[in-house]
């Protein structure tokens, strides 16, 4: 009785001092989200967006008894005219997937352009791999190799490896550097992992990020530089392999990549999402993804829904990779 | 006679002594965000809590330690599914799925001095008590760290706080002390506008949370009102079983609102010398 009393007591309190929540409606899910987006999405201006017209188009789709397939449907049009990587809605409920609002990873569920076990059984079968995404080795002709498929590390995990991949490939004629699955990560790493292979400082990007609600209301901008890291710098001709699906940090380490002059970037365009991401969550649970900067490549360029496009064209097929054949790789190589 | 005993015993009881208490507990903390998320949070904490006292004539100097952690997870969703978002080789969605719970870390450092207004004594039903009223100030430093997705209720304060306490003592074997704390000042630190962390030269996570969200705040914008309230049965003369009560609440503007209501219950082991 007394218990009962005691819970009474503070569940009621709680309720008093912490405030009412959004109820979960169809039309507060909605109004959640496009407003989630509109006072935090960084790039309505450089993707020229009219994010009011997009409410007014859809809230009359809207409706009481509607169920979550209902919801999820609405919901993901209105991302959709995003087309960024990093603008999903992820249901948590009804076994819903996530919907990808960039028209690329929507209609590419799988690639099929890069396989680290082609390189492993048909080119360096001595591959060393640090974990999943971080892999090494020497190709013949004294070509070094390393692969980043993440840089979801701290920076410390990339200080010690660096040095032992580093050293053992100090000697080699040249390094080919394969981020063709980079799913992203932290740019601190990018900015570190590329600062072994930086003969002059160089800015590479500058970054700001939403500060209010207003679509220009941004932090000042910051400036990222390409600086010397690590214990020597390798400053041999380098190989850059990217993909549709070098994403994000991927894309920032290529962009503080290509300011050094002896690398060269080969392959196909990168994916074209820079900016950080947060995610966020509406009165039923589920999650969205937003992101909140206008990332901005050393000419002070957005690159957004672009990408960063090679120096030297060239893409696998899906028969190249099943028949064992990386021609990318193969013409990386031959470069040497 | 016996009166003069009483007021001997508790005169020395309440005045000259120090006492170091340890306390395990259960916590329960309800936070809305708005910053991070439109759901409410509650928790599930167990507590660890380590203390000292000194009682000087007309005085007391406090110290208290306290860490949490628990599950974290928004009401009315425990137990959520988050559902991998990849593809099979066939393209096909994956179907599998891991829970959403996370994790709430809450460390609590307060350093206070006090010193006696008034103090009394009384017989009740031949009862004796002896009682003392204290004000002071004290410093506050707490720090509320999640690992969930959103990142909902990051957030550290340190506080310079005017405080009031009512010590008393019964019989000289129970005693029981209640104590109001309120910020009138803090730095209080919280995530950008923006919700993210990130560094252009290289600092860490950490001090660039710090430099990037810190604030100056007061009364008018940082309301955090702490209550301790405990009870403690005295074995013999050095050792002291008892419970603890603590409960806050706390609401601040910046960037978005923030509300947080926590209490917590201990058993406490006191050693007085």
């Amino acid at each position: 009785m007394i218990f009962s009393a005691v819970v009474i007591f503070f569940t009621s309190c709680q309720k008093a001092l912490i405030g009412s929540v959004t109820s979960n409606t169809p039309e507060n899910n909605f109004e959640s989200m496009w407003k989630g987006y509109d006072e935090l999405y960084g790039m309505f201006t450089v993707k020229h967006i009219n994010w009011d017209s997009l409410h007014d188009a859809l809230k009359p789709q809207l409706n009481k008894n509607m169920s979550n397939q209902q919801l999820y449907a609405v919901l993901s049009e209105m991302i959709k005219p995003l087309n960024d990587i990093h603008a999903f809605l992820q249901p948590t409920s009804d076994g819903l997937p996530r919907y990808e609002s960039s028209e690329f990873f929507r209609t590419h569920t799988v690639q099929q352009d890069f396989s680290i076990d082609v390189i492993r059984q048909n080119y360096l079968p001595s591959l060393i791999t640090i974990d999943d995404n971080f892999h090494y080795g020497i190709l013949p002709g004294n070509i070094g190799y390393i692969h980043f498929g993440a840089f979801d590390m701290p920076v410390d995990f990339y200080n010690i490896q660096m040095n032992k991949v580093m050293n053992a490939l100090e000697n080699t004629k040249g390094i080919i550097v394969d981020i063709r699955n980079h799913g992203g990560g932290d740019d601190k790493v990018s900015r570190y992992v590329a600062g072994w292979f930086v003969k002059e400082r160089k800015l590479f990007m500058s970054t700001k990020k939403k500060s209010g609600p207003a679509h220009d209301d941004f932090t000042k901008p910051e400036y990222w530089y390409a600086d010397k890291q690590g214990s020597f710098q390798y400053t041999k001709p380098v190989e850059l392999l990217t993909t549709r699906w070098t994403a994000s940090a991927g894309e920032t380490f290529t962009w503080a990549m290509n300011t050094q002059t002896h690398v060269t970037q080969i392959g196909d365009t990168t994916a074209g999402g820079f900016s950080d991401v947060i995610s966020r969550e509406l009165p039923n649970g589920w999650l969205y993804f937003v992101s909140v900067g206008d990332f901005r490549n050393a000419e002070g360029n957005s690159e957004e829904g672009k990408g960063i496009a090679p120096a030297i064209y060239a893409v696998n097929t899906k028969q190249d990779i099943d028949n064992g054949k990386d021609i990318v790789l193969e013409l990386a190589i031959s470069r040497f | 006679m016996a009166i003069m005993c009483f007021m001997c015993v508790a005169t020395t009881s309440l005045a000259q002594n120090n006492s170091i208490q340890l306390g395990f507990g259960f916590q329960r903390t309800w936070v809305l965000d708005q910053q991070g998320s439109p759901l409410k949070y509650q928790t599930k904490e167990k507590t660890l809590s380590l203390g000292y006292k000194h009682y000087g004539e007309n005085s007391k100097l406090d110290i208290q330690l306290n860490g949490a952690l628990g599950d974290f997870f928004p009401t009315g969703f425990f137990g959520r599914h988050l559902y991998d978002p990849g593809y099979n080789e066939d393209g096909t969605h994956k179907t599998d799925s891991s829970l959403m719970n996370g994790k709430i870390y809450n460390g609590r450092i307060k350093i206070g001095y006090m010193r006696a207004v008034s103090n009394g004594y009384s017989v009740i039903d031949k009862k004796q008590f002896y009682g003392k009223n204290y004000v002071g100030a004290s410093l506050n430093n707490q720090l509320f760290y999640t690992d969930n997705f959103t990142r909902t209720g990051w957030m550290n304060s340190s506080s310079f706080n005017g405080e009031f306490e009512h010590r008393s003592l019964f019989n000289t074997k129970h005693s029981f002390e209640v104590k109001v704390s309120i910020p009138l000042f803090a730095l209080v630190s919280r995530l950008p506008y923006h919700n993210s962390i990130s560094s252009s030269n290289g600092d860490s996570d950490i001090k660039t949370f710090f430099k990037q969200g810190s604030r100056f705040a007061w009364l008018g914008n940082f309301q955090n009102i702490q209550l301790d309230a405990g009870y403690q049965y005295m074995l013999s003369k050095s050792f002291g079983l008892g419970m603890h009560y603590f409960g806050q609440w706390l609401h601040y503007t910046r960037e978005k609102p923030v509300n947080l209501f926590q209490n917590q219950l201990a058993l406490t082991a006191s050693l007085n010398y």
